[in-house]
């Protein structure tokens, strides 16, 4: 167990990382906020009024796209035959070097992301308002509005399980990919949208062959419930589905770290 | 400390660069890892640290296998490779934040080796040249006070100075419980700094003998005439004569002459030693 995980070590890595990478992200810090500072700003022009579900559409869509970026950009490291080497000989198990890019790029990068929209459509609100002649009717959203509408979210609904699974595969991707890794990435969430879309279709001829106009298959025309769960159960599966094949990824890119030579 | 059993590896399927070799290095030793450019000496190294993964064979690093490439094992071994990688931040940050890895890391061997290599503290680590980052690395591995120390091409890049500071340094620095493993191509470098040769060609290991061996058995002579001497094993003409090695028949203790001894090798001499 201590080859695997050590405290002390898990905060010498996490100090390395940092210490090593400090100038990029400071540099992503200040690129974030100014790029959500014009993304607030487009938004407020754009719109007269802002509620709180126009408000979470904005907020999860720039996370997603910046999260995509920071998570796609982890293991820098891995980046180049001499870093690689720095990286591989590091004094440090595997599972720490993947826990601390996991803190960074994941929690830390959330928390940074959280703060910076919350302060940039602050300052965009007030800016705009003092500017503009006609007041917006934009509600004044706090720091955690957003997560509220998240956590009425229930598991079976699918959304959890797919951010969970989005995010272990762009992590999985950054383990495999050593260049050009964001549009790697792009490329294979492509492809798999593409296997997922033709899946559909061929369900689709399987079970509703006689019903020409319909293309997928769309669990809602069919529900079926679990009776002691309550829960339709294409949503189910599809979590449990999710779920499962996110700890595999997560697996085979410890593994493809592990395995890494140089 | 390194034992090596039939160790072979290859970049292509069926195409070793290092075949079928066994040996057995132990700690209190420099060991010159010598060879012409391009024979494999950097892919053992990096067989030997972890960073490869063997094809056939058993590699044992003090009781470990190195690819598993432990914490453990990671904190007792240090790798100086050509191309070192060096963030943009200053020596003393640097030291801060990587000599903790190091159990036996020693700070005031750090900081005198720096100040025999003239390296201030205070500079970014990406602003120095090559050799002065060549310089920084070797101060950082010997400081480490790592079981096993595997410098690949450490004199690359270093001034004539840098040189005679890096020899005195390591002979000062290393302890009996060390294994060091120098791997290079500018075999003079490593006159009066090894004591245990061991020769790579064609994936083989061709030569392998301590020196106190080799100048019991040789004897290395400048001579203007060669007939003179009937136990020639291998010569080389210069201006002013022959540089020649020559069976000891006399216990005469000579100053081994490396790059003589190196060409003798791979000229594929038979010593008989």
């Amino acid at each position: 167990m201590k080859n695997h995980i050590n405290f002390k070590r898990l905060y010498l890595t996490l100090k390395y990382d940092l210490k090593l990478n400090f100038k990029t992200y400071s540099a992503f810090v200040i690129v974030l906020f100014i790029v959500l500072f014009f993304i607030n700003t487009i938004i407020l022009i754009k719109r007269t009024e802002l509620d709180i579900k126009g408000y979470n559409t904005y907020y999860f869509l720039s996370y997603f796209v910046c999260g995509f970026v920071s998570i796609c950009t982890s293991f820098p490291l891995l980046r180049g035959k001499s870093k690689k080497m720095t990286f591989l000989m590091l004094p440090a198990s595997n599972l720490e070097k993947f826990l601390v890019q996991f803190i960074i790029r994941i929690i830390l990068f959330s928390g940074v992301f959280v703060l910076l929209f919350w302060l940039d459509f602050k300052l965009t609100r007030a800016i705009y308002t003092l500017f503009e002649e006609v007041k917006p009717q934009i509600e004044n959203f706090g720091i955690f509005t957003s997560f509220h509408s998240l956590f009425n979210v229930k598991f079976y609904s699918g959304l959890f399980a797919f951010i969970v699974w989005l995010i272990v595969f762009l992590f999985a991707n950054s383990t495999v990919f050593s260049k050009n890794t964001i549009f790697k990435t792009v490329i294979s969430i492509s492809i798999i949208s593409i296997c997922v879309l033709l899946y559909f279709v061929f369900l689709s001829n399987v079970f509703y062959h006689e019903e020409s106009e319909r293309l997928f298959f769309i669990s809602e025309n069919h529900p079926y419930t679990i009776e002691f769960l309550g829960v339709n159960s294409t949503r189910l599966f599809t979590s449990i589905f999710l779920i499962g094949s996110s700890i595999l990824m997560l697996l085979f890119s410890f593994y493809k770290l592990k395995e890494k030579e140089v | 400390m390194i034992t090596i059993n039939n160790l072979s590896f290859g970049y292509k399927k069926q195409q070793y660069l290092v075949n079928d070799i066994s040996c057995s290095l132990r700690a209190g030793n420099i060991v010159g890892l010598l060879g012409k450019n391009g024979v494999g000496k950097s892919t053992l190294l990096r067989l030997i640290s972890g960073l490869l993964n063997v094809k056939e064979g058993v590699i044992s690093v003090n009781g470990q296998i190195p690819f598993k490439r432990t914490p453990d094992f990671l904190s007792d071994v240090f790798l100086v490779s050509d191309d070192t990688f060096l963030p943009s931040i200053k020596i003393s940050d640097y030291i801060k934040v990587y000599a903790p890895f190091y159990p036996s890391f020693d700070f005031d061997k750090m900081n005198q080796i720096l100040q025999e290599f003239e390296l201030p503290n205070n500079q970014r680590l990406d602003k120095i040249s090559y050799g002065q980052q060549k310089k920084f690395v070797i101060a950082f591995a010997l400081s480490t006070n790592c079981k096993l120390i595997l410098l690949d091409e450490p004199t690359n890049g270093l001034d004539i100075p840098s040189k005679s500071v890096f020899k005195k340094v390591m002979i000062r620095s290393i302890e009996s419980n060390q294994l060091v493993i120098i791997s290079t191509h500018q075999v003079k470098d490593m006159d009066t700094l090894v004591d245990k040769i061991v020769v790579f060609e064609d994936g083989k290991i061709v030569f392998d003998k301590d020196l106190f061996q080799i100048s019991e058995q040789l004897v290395f002579i400048k001579t203007q005439n060669l007939e003179e001497n009937n136990e020639v094993l291998y010569f080389e003409k210069h201006l002013a004569g022959y540089n020649a090695i020559l069976k000891n028949t006399t216990n005469e203790e000579t100053t081994i002459d490396m790059e003589l001894l190196f060409n003798a090798i791979i000229n594929k001499t038979n010593f008989n030693i």
